[in-house]
């Protein structure tokens, strides 16, 4: 499955709001990268990734996930993943990179 | 015994069709969703590790043995074999992209081999029981 991405600017919550739809993977790594690089460069602010349609994450888009945090702590910002499918959950929770985003259901 | 095959050509916008026939073939025969999401992860990240460490290899084989109460699954290439090993943990703070992928193989399956040749490519065998 391909990967579809949107994202806006809250006002109300200051920060960058993302609905990743689909795989991030080997293939699609670089094109999410380009495009929270994209968003972080227009304004450095937390990013909040909505992952209820993501369907699969796999080692390359986890650490594209890790650079985009390493920029974002530079300025007290965060990556916050919401809502993410079981399998993916289990995946950040083994890896413990649970610890290194934040990972919520809302 | 039953046996499925897939060749692929060594290319990151292939490794999805990997994936595909190796969930495909675990989802028909009765392994459970988390189970299949785990067949899921560790294939493409044997494959992934194809395509970032052999690109000496053209293709990707990807070879599968169903029966009795487990599925077990080689990834092989033709490349020049080469020294990995399996990481003992991740440090995030250190992570530059190498062995979280055979780290999350070794979390999610039950058993796991990796053969370097000399010269005959690398071979990981996964095996998942029911």
């Amino acid at each position: 499955m391909a990967l579809k991405v949107r994202s806006l600017f809250s006002e109300r919550n200051d920060r960058w709001e993302v609905k990743v739809i689909g795989e991030v993977d080997i293939d699609s790594a670089d094109e999410l990268k380009l495009k929270l690089v994209d968003l972080l460069m227009e304004k450095n602010r937390s990013v909040f990734i909505n992952a209820e349609d993501m369907d699969y994450i796999d080692s390359t888009g986890l650490g594209m996930l890790i650079g985009i945090v390493k920029r974002l702590k530079a300025e007290d910002n965060d990556l916050i993943i919401v809502n993410p499918k079981p399998g993916i959950l289990k995946l950040l929770t083994i890896t413990g990179l649970d610890k290194v985003f934040t990972v919520r259901e809302e | 015994m039953d046996f499925f095959s897939l060749t692929i050509p060594n290319k990151k916008e292939f490794v999805s069709a990997a994936r595909l026939l190796a969930t495909s073939v675990a989802g028909l025969s009765g392994f459970d969703v988390e189970s299949i999401e785990d067949i899921r992860m560790a294939v493409g990240e044997a494959c992934n590790n194809v395509v970032v460490h052999s690109r000496d290899s053209y293709k990707i084989d990807l070879e599968i043995e169903l029966g009795g109460d487990q599925i077990k699954i080689s990834v092989v290439d033709s490349g020049i074999g080469f020294e990995r090993h399996l990481a003992d943990g991740i440090d995030p703070d250190k992570y530059e992209g190498s062995g979280l992928g055979l780290f999350i193989i070794d979390a999610v399956m039950d058993d796991v081999e990796i053969h370097c040749g000399d010269d005959n490519g690398t071979i990981i065998t996964m095996t998942k029981k029911r």
